[in-house]
């Protein structure tokens, strides 16, 4: 069995068992979408002043608070499929032994790693694809076609970024429902300050600082600058693609540095 | 060289003669292992013959799953020597794990996979694996190949595990307990199974216990009792070195026990009424004296039985269950 092929399996069996128990689907699709509907639908409007311009940092403005929920909700959804739903799926694999027993066979880490990748990235894909359509034919936000580059750039950025970022984080975590919580804890309170539900000109200006150099503002606003009024080409912002790997490059060194445990913590 | 196509059945039949009686499967010596400061292998030595079915008995927290854990290479050892299939678990070659056949105690696969999936699955970990199809009618569950996993009963899901322990083609496979939480048909199923692999010429590290289970299937084991190996042969080697003391009983009729007959036997240890018992060391020459006795003073001996000390008993009395595998430190 070569290396690819074992990627193909482990990625087409993992997310059969994926999509069979719903709970990735629930919070990594249905929920962010939800979200963004909801938010799109009540807080977009002309009446609450939905239809002024937005700031993105270091790109411009986007023409309403419904344009800029498109970038947010984005990087919300990846953020939720690519670690608040892995990382505690992670340490539930390890504590109930199924980590174990792949460890007894000739899997290595990095196929393992590449499949849950790729399901991340096939999950993203979906909700991506479902955000824009629904944006464009329920809230009339058009993407220009040239975005789709740099939306497919930072998607797959943000992928890679966030299952790294959950690989590390299981080595700080004991059992699921402490993985749980801290997924969680952190995808809300990531979301609450990276500009997704609201203008990042409502934030103090210390916490927005703060959360520019945090894994989830640069992919947001990297979405965001996308749309800025009178943008052209690409428009890829360097500062948070720079981010963005600095944070890549930390979830690997966690995985190298303390390891990747394949064996429950808690004896049962 | 030259002749090599016509000797080419020959040469495949000593290879598997070779494998088969030469070449040791698993070698372990002066191996210990602590958790914090319990010492829970105390030196323990063992080798394993290739095809052959190694018994591993001990209650729980005698250090079975420590040293089985230790040849899977999940767990690091203290010190000692530790080869299974001729490499060190803790740094083995890449191909190493291939031709490993693990059969965990409990751990779970995801439940929403059916059966044939989750053998698929692992099927395709392996550059060489068994057919999919054969190891599940192998292991009995053809009928079930196509219901998820979380449905399945629990001796179902045990010949599951024997099956993903299986599907890689391994030349040794450790079974932690197989039948642990079986019901008694289940269990004998199990047994029917593993006697099958045995015959196929894998080589079989068994942990259990259950002393019958031992008695069925191994060919040889090693009793452990806090850490350390309390003793090792034959089933029937460790039953005569451990005691080998019988049990002639029968009853008599109630007039020739009224008669105060008595057999003319040194260890008559309880003859209370009609009902009679003799430890015997020497089965045949006390029976010969007993039937010898009842004939010539024309006495009927009512249901009369022999039966051997049970060797559960004596591992029963060896094995005192202090430690236990509570925490434990593990390996990545």
């Amino acid at each position: 069995m070569s290396t690819l092929t074992m990627v193909g399996s482990q990625t087409r069996y993992n997310l059969i068992a994926s999509i069979r128990s719903g709970t990735s689907i629930a919070v990594g699709i249905i929920m962010p979408i939800l979200f963004f509907i909801g938010a799109s639908a009540l807080f977009g409007t002309e009446a609450l002043g939905g239809d002024q311009p937005v700031e993105v940092r270091g790109a411009g403005e986007v023409a309403d608070l419904r344009t800029f929920y498109v970038g947010g909700f984005m990087a919300y959804a990846i953020i939720y499929t690519a670690f608040v739903t892995l990382l505690p799926e992670l340490v539930e694999a390890r504590e109930t032994g199924f980590l174990k027993r792949l460890r007894g066979t000739p899997l290595n880490l990095w196929t393992f790693v590449a499949a849950k990748a790729l399901i991340v990235l096939a999950m993203c894909l979906v909700s991506v694809t479902l955000i824009l359509l629904i944006a464009r034919f329920a809230f009339g936000v058009q993407t220009p076609a040239v975005a789709l580059v740099g939306i497919a750039a930072y998607l797959l950025l943000g992928c890679i970024m966030f299952v790294t970022l959950a690989f590390g984080a299981t080595s700080i975590v004991r059992n699921v429902s402490g993985a749980q919580g801290l997924s969680n804890a952190l995808g809300i309170a990531l979301a609450l300050i990276s500009g997704v539900f609201f203008a990042p000109t409502l934030l103090p200006a210390a916490i927005f600082d703060v959360a520019s150099w945090l894994p989830l503002q640069p992919l947001a606003n990297g979405f965001q600058a996308l749309y800025v009024t009178g943008a052209s080409g690409v428009n890829i912002e360097l500062r948070d693609v720079g981010v963005m790997l600095g944070w890549t490059v930390l979830g690997v060194v966690a995985i190298a540095v303390r390891g990747f445990r394949w064996q429950p913590r808690q004896h049962r | 060289m030259s002749d090599a196509g016509s000797d080419t059945p020959a040469v495949v039949e000593d290879r598997t003669s070779e494998l088969q009686s030469g070449g040791i499967a698993l070698r372990i010596a002066g191996l210990h292992k602590s958790y914090g400061d319990r010492e829970v292998v105390r030196g323990v030595d063992v080798e394993v013959q290739a095809g052959e079915c190694f018994g591993l008995l001990g209650r729980n927290g005698a250090g079975k799953t420590t040293i089985i854990e230790i040849c899977e290479g999940y767990l690091n050892r203290d010190s000692g020597i530790v080869e299974v299939l001729g490499e060190d678990p803790q740094s083995p070659s890449p191909s190493w794990r291939s031709r490993l056949g693990i059969v965990p105690q409990d751990m779970q696969v995801p439940p929403s996979l059916t059966v044939r999936e989750t053998v698929r699955m692992f099927a395709d970990l392996y550059t060489h694996s068994r057919g999919v199809e054969e190891v599940l009618g192998l292991v009995g569950l053809e009928a079930r190949s196509s219901s998820r996993v979380g449905k399945l009963s629990g001796g179902e899901k045990r010949r599951l595990d024997v099956a993903l322990g299986l599907i890689g083609d391994p030349q040794i496979v450790f079974l932690d307990e197989p039948t642990t939480g079986l019901d008694p048909e289940a269990r004998r199923g199990m047994w029917a199974m593993i006697q099958g692999l045995k015959d196929s010429g894998v080589t079989i590290i068994l942990t259990t216990h259950y002393m019958e289970e031992a008695e069925v299937l191994a060919d040889r084991l090693v009793i452990l009792a806090e850490g350390v190996v309390a003793a090792e042969g034959t089933f029937a080697e460790l039953q005569d070195s451990l005691g080998g003391r019988s049990t002639i009983a029968f009853r008599i009729s109630q007039d020739n026990a009224s008669a105060g007959l008595v057999p003319p036997l040194p260890n008559v240890v309880v003859a209370s009424g009609a009902a009679t018992q003799i430890e015997s060391q020497d089965v045949t020459a006390d029976l010969m004296s007993l039937l010898t006795w009842a004939k010539t003073e024309d006495v009927t001996l009512g249901d009369l039985t022999v039966t051997r000390e049970s060797l559960e008993d004596l591992f029963l009395s060896i094995g005192r269950p202090e430690i236990d595998d509570h925490e434990r430190e593990v390996s990545r």
